[in-house]
């Protein structure tokens, strides 16, 4: 009992011996992730000995909303947010922001490496707000030995849609009963927002007034269902990787992060390769973190000297970042020699980045999400209603929220 | 019942001193309750925000929730949840009390494999729950009951409302029941023994006992349940975020999954102040018709 | 009801029964607990084996103590123990807190007069009627402004309003029968002596719920101290166990971390459990007093 107190006592005096600046960072970082960034922070603080950065980890965007809107009031905040880029829309004008030259001669971050899809919507009065580090592209995950088991050439995977239709249906023969040779949940909006994209559509107009996404969402409807009759897509809701890892189904198209550990899972039987484009567009989908700082806790010149010291460690160390299953946000990088040779997976799949399509910056994009999700699950789960009259109704429901925010805003 | 209103000393001192019993905790709850109610009401009526300006909007905030499309539903969906899940809860919660009243062997672990659930938190719960309803064939629902030939293909959990919602109300029974149990084993054990024993001889079945013994000595306790598990149902969250994601097609959205997705996805605390006095008024209405009923037949199984 | 079957065969067939239903109640038993067996299995295995075993594996083929060592390990300047420390400290305060709050309060509703005495007691039930979250905004300035935030009290103070510990007790007082109050007052025992003396031992059970209650409330509660900490050496348990929660995507990916964190939260309020269950079982014997 004296020995946990005394230890106790020893911890309570080192944090709060701790000599310099600490700053706090909060990430949506969890698991694998959430480690791998805490050794890179260790790392820093080792490095830096009058800087100390605390990574704490907030997983949901609500939650972490709510924080962020409370501790910018009460200027409690953190002082460098990792923020998921489509929940910084609300708070763009509360982040710190300098102008490209600022950030390039000030700080050594050249904005201009980054890929514009990404650094799209983070520029506010010709300031950019915060710095994209990574992209979570989709990707296609892919069984190598069951494709070879079918005649398939597992060094080739399919690239176009009919490659992908074709492929799909030789795998049927050995994909048990009760799943298909792509088990992914028919009601991920993901899905539906990349296929949105490869066909040509969005969201929402340019002025965020009206939704977009009518004609080419029945598209993507239509195209799911076809998958869906020919066994090739679940008809349910589906929980998808578990199936996948244990190599029961065949073909994932999911986000990057997964790609550590269904490689160290699978091992050779792993394939990857880029998403496949199903529709006329070329584009895939993607999500960025990015590095932000609340103005209202940087006011302090000490304290945004520490905060863009980290900022700009990470931007320099992205590559030990990307180790967890990101890729870069940066061409320099994305098109470098020590990626290909470090991560040669990361390298192979960031090769589709110039056609990154990320959420249009509305503060409200979450809840047009779930409102579409809705009618999308009509379709695709419920079977109870035609593309046609579930978009149609998926529109009139957007319009609805689009309604109520331009009425106050 | 009330007091004549005599001015003498010796009652006034009478008074006040009954309310020193109350005046600490009568602090803290006007600080900490009366206080942020009041804030909530006054802010209902605003675009309030803590990022902008806030505006004032009169009724604006209860106009949009009146007639958003999504909202209804929503009410439709949690009083038919509450008006399944909280009598069954108390059914449940009264079998399991009688069963573990008796002494029995073994009987302290009967008691935590029925009570102990209720301590545990929403995420480890649920993520298991949901571990046993996934929705491929070798999750253990799926595994075991093809096993037992009550089904023939994996079924999708969450894929049909009427299902979705069965689940819900499953693990949210199991989950809850604990407290309740504890409850009613209280005021169970304060029976004497006597009055069973005596109307077992008069020829009184067990429904008979139950009804003229059991429930007049459980009345406050019951009173106490009832509401409880009323608030509870109507504050059902985290069984449909985490386990259905209020799907099939928004279908097992509850009235708290509403203010989350309106109110503080949005982060607009007027809008989410207005749907928690939809969600009070709502709830006070629920909870008094329950009341009512449950005194009413109470009252006339006393005669 | 004649019998010609001998005394004993009857005792024997009872026993039987007896024996039977205890069986039965033991397999239901273990059946309603499975889940949690299965979350406590889960933890002793590596997520990549969890994730893909058909069939389920009750025990555990290989089991490890892998994933309690990863919920250990001190991350991001974080610790498990202090974070349960913190918990244990804040959740045994609330508790005991409660508890003295609540005990006179209930009494005043339930056994004094006084005006004004039942508004105050509905006033209070219909209060539980609205939803918690929005208590959460005032909360957080009301503390702020008491220049409290980011400590101990600041976890304890906002729960010590809650008028759900006053209506349980309050329940269960007004079952005392009306001939100990009227012998106490015979016996001139002032308010305060009846209380203590004979209202808390009659309602123990209600109090042991309560603190039950109050102390898993507390040790769970995760939006508040998730709101008002902002430094990490005050966080409690359910924070620090975020990092092993589910992220999107792929839900299973943690899974193993994941159990053994709700297990390691689940331990202290099982033991707590275990250990005051004796006290749930005896139950209060007044004689034969009847009811009120």
């Amino acid at each position: 009992m004296r020995k946990l107190m005394v230890m106790v006592l020893a911890l309570v005096l080192a944090v709060g011996f701790s000599f310099g600046i600490t700053i706090t960072m909060m990430s949506p970082l969890t698991g694998a992730d959430g480690a791998y960034m805490d050794e890179i922070v260790a790392r820093f603080n080792e490095e830096h000995s009058d800087i100390e950065v605390v990574h704490v980890v907030v997983e949901s965007s609500l939650d972490m909303k709510n924080k962020l809107s409370m501790g910018i009031a009460s200027k409690t905040a953190p002082e460098i947010m990792f923020i998921r880029k489509f929940d910084m829309p609300l708070y763009l004008e509360h982040f710190k922001g300098f102008t490209k030259e600022e950030w390039l001669e000030n700080y050594g971050i050249d904005t201009d490496d980054i890929f514009p899809g990404v650094l799209e919507g983070l520029v506010v009065d010709g300031k950019v707000v915060g710095i994209p580090l990574d992209i979570w592209l989709f990707y296609m995950a892919y069984n190598k030995a069951n494709f070879a088991k079918v005649g398939l050439d597992p060094n080739n995977p399919p690239k176009t849609r009919e490659e992908f239709i074709s492929a799909m249906e030789a795998l049927l023969p050995i994909t048990p009963e009760g799943l298909t040779p792509y088990y992914e949940n028919p009601a991920w909006t993901w899905i539906w927002f990349h296929l949105l994209w490869q066909h040509g559509g969005e969201v929402l107009t340019d002025d965020f007034k009206a939704p977009a996404f009518e004609k080419a969402g029945i598209e993507v409807c239509k195209l799911m269902l076809e998958m869906q009759d020919r066994g090739i897509l679940p008809m349910q809701v589906a929980d998808p990787g578990v199936s996948f890892q244990s190599g029961e189904s065949s073909v994932l198209i999911t986000g990057i992060w997964t790609i550590k550990p269904w490689m160290e899972q699978l091992g050779e039987d792993f394939g990857y390769a880029v998403a496949p484009q199903l529709g006329n567009t070329k584009a895939v989908f993607g999500g960025s973190h990015v590095l932000a700082m609340p103005a209202v806790m940087v006011e302090d010149p000490k304290v945004l000297e520490a905060a863009t010291t980290f900022i700009k460690y990470l931007w320099d160390h992205a590559i030990d970042w990307y180790e967890a299953g990101q890729t870069p946000a940066r061409k320099s990088i994305a098109e470098s020699e020590e990626l290909k040779e470090r991560l040669p997976h990361i390298y192979a799949v960031s090769q589709d980045s110039e056609y990154v399509r990320q959420f249009q910056m509305f503060p409200l994009i979450s809840e047009i999400e779930a409102e579409i999700a809705v009618y999308l699950e009509e379709i695709l789960v419920l079977h109870s209603m035609s593309p046609e009259a579930g978009m149609k109704e998926a529109a009139f429901a957007v319009q609805e929220i689009l309604d109520d925010y331009w009425s106050r805003n | 019942m009330r007091q004549s209103h005599s001015k003498s000393p010796r009652s006034f001192r009478r008074e006040v001193g009954s309310w020193l019993f109350l005046l600490p905790h009568l602090f803290f709850f006007i600080l900490f309750v009366a206080v942020p109610l009041v804030f909530g009401l006054i802010i209902s009526f605003f675009n309030w925000s803590l990022l902008k300006e806030n505006v004032f909007i009169g009724f604006n905030n209860y106009v949009r929730t009146w007639n958003d499309s999504r909202f209804w539903p929503t009410v439709q969906h949690t009083v038919i949840f509450a008006l399944i899940s909280v009598p069954l809860v108390i059914i449940v919660a009264i079998l399991f009390a009688h069963i573990l009243k008796k002494k029995r062997f073994g009987q302290l672990w009967l008691l935590v494999a029925f009570v102990s659930p209720a301590f545990f938190g929403s995420v480890g719960i649920l993520s298991s729950w949901k571990w046993i309803f996934a929705s491929f064939p070798s999750g253990l629902a799926n595994y075991y009951l093809d096993k037992v030939g009550l089904i023939n293909n994996a079924v999708s959990w969450f894929g049909s409302t009427s299902v979705a919602w069965g689940v819900i109300i499953l693990v949210t029974v199991w989950w809850i029941v604990g407290f309740s149990i504890l409850l009613y084993l209280g005021a169970l054990q304060r029976i004497p023994p006597e009055q069973y024993e005596s109307a077992k001889l008069d020829g009184a079945g067990p429904w008979k006992r139950f009804i003229y013994i059991t429930l007049p000595w459980i009345k406050s306790v019951l009173f106490f349940d009832v509401v409880r598990q009323a608030i509870l149902a109507f504050g059902l969250f985290d069984q449909a975020y985490i386990l259905s994601g209020g799907g099939p097609a928004g279908t097992t959205r509850t009235l708290v999954y509403y203010l989350y997705l309106v109110g503080f996805e949005r982060q607009d605390f007027g809008r989410a102040a207005a749907i928690s006095w939809y969600i009070f008024a709502i709830v006070l209405i629920f909870a008094v018709i329950q009341l009512v009923l449950v005194t009413k037949s109470i009252r006339s199984t006393e005669g | 009801m004649t019998s010609t079957v001998p005394k004993n065969k009857k005792k024997l067939s009872k026993r039987i029964t007896a024996v039977i239903v205890t069986v039965l109640l033991w397999a239901f038993a273990a059946f309603w607990f499975a889940p949690i067996f299965w979350m406590l299995s889960t933890s002793m295995k590596s997520t990549a084996a969890a994730v893909i075993e058909t069939p389920p594996q009750w025990i555990p083929q290989n089991p490890t103590l892998e994933n309690y060592k990863i919920i250990f390990a001190p991350s991001g300047g974080l610790s498990l123990i202090r974070a349960t420390l913190n918990s244990v400290i804040v959740a045994v305060s609330s508790t005991l807190a409660t508890l003295v709050l609540s005990i006179p309060a209930a009494y005043a509703l339930s056994r004094l007069r006084f005006r004004g005495r039942m508004l105050i007691f509905w006033i209070y039930v219909a209060v539980l009627a609205f939803p918690a979250v929005l208590f959460l905004i005032p909360h957080f300035f009301i503390i702020n402004g008491m220049g409290l935030s980011n400590s101990y009290l600041s976890l304890i103070l906002p729960g010590l309003g809650g008028t759900f510990g006053v209506f349980l007790l309050r329940q269960y007082m007004l079952d005392i029968p009306r001939e100990l109050e009227d012998a106490a007052w015979i016996d001139g025992c002032s308010k305060f002596r009846f209380l203590i003396s004979i209202v808390i031992p009659y309602i123990k059970p209600a109090m042991l719920v309560l603190s039950l209650m109050t102390f898993l409330g507390s040790w769970n509660s995760f939006l508040w101290p998730l709101l008002i900490l902002s430094k990490a050496d005050k966080f409690t348990l359910p924070i620090a166990l975020i990092r092993f929660s589910a992220g999107w995507g792929d839900p299973y990916r943690g899974i193993g971390p994941m159990m053994a964190g709700a297990f390691f939260s689940v331990a202290p309020s099982l033991i707590i459990f275990i250990v005051f269950h004796r006290y749930l079982m005896k139950g209060i014997s007044l004689g034969s007093l009847g009811k009120e």
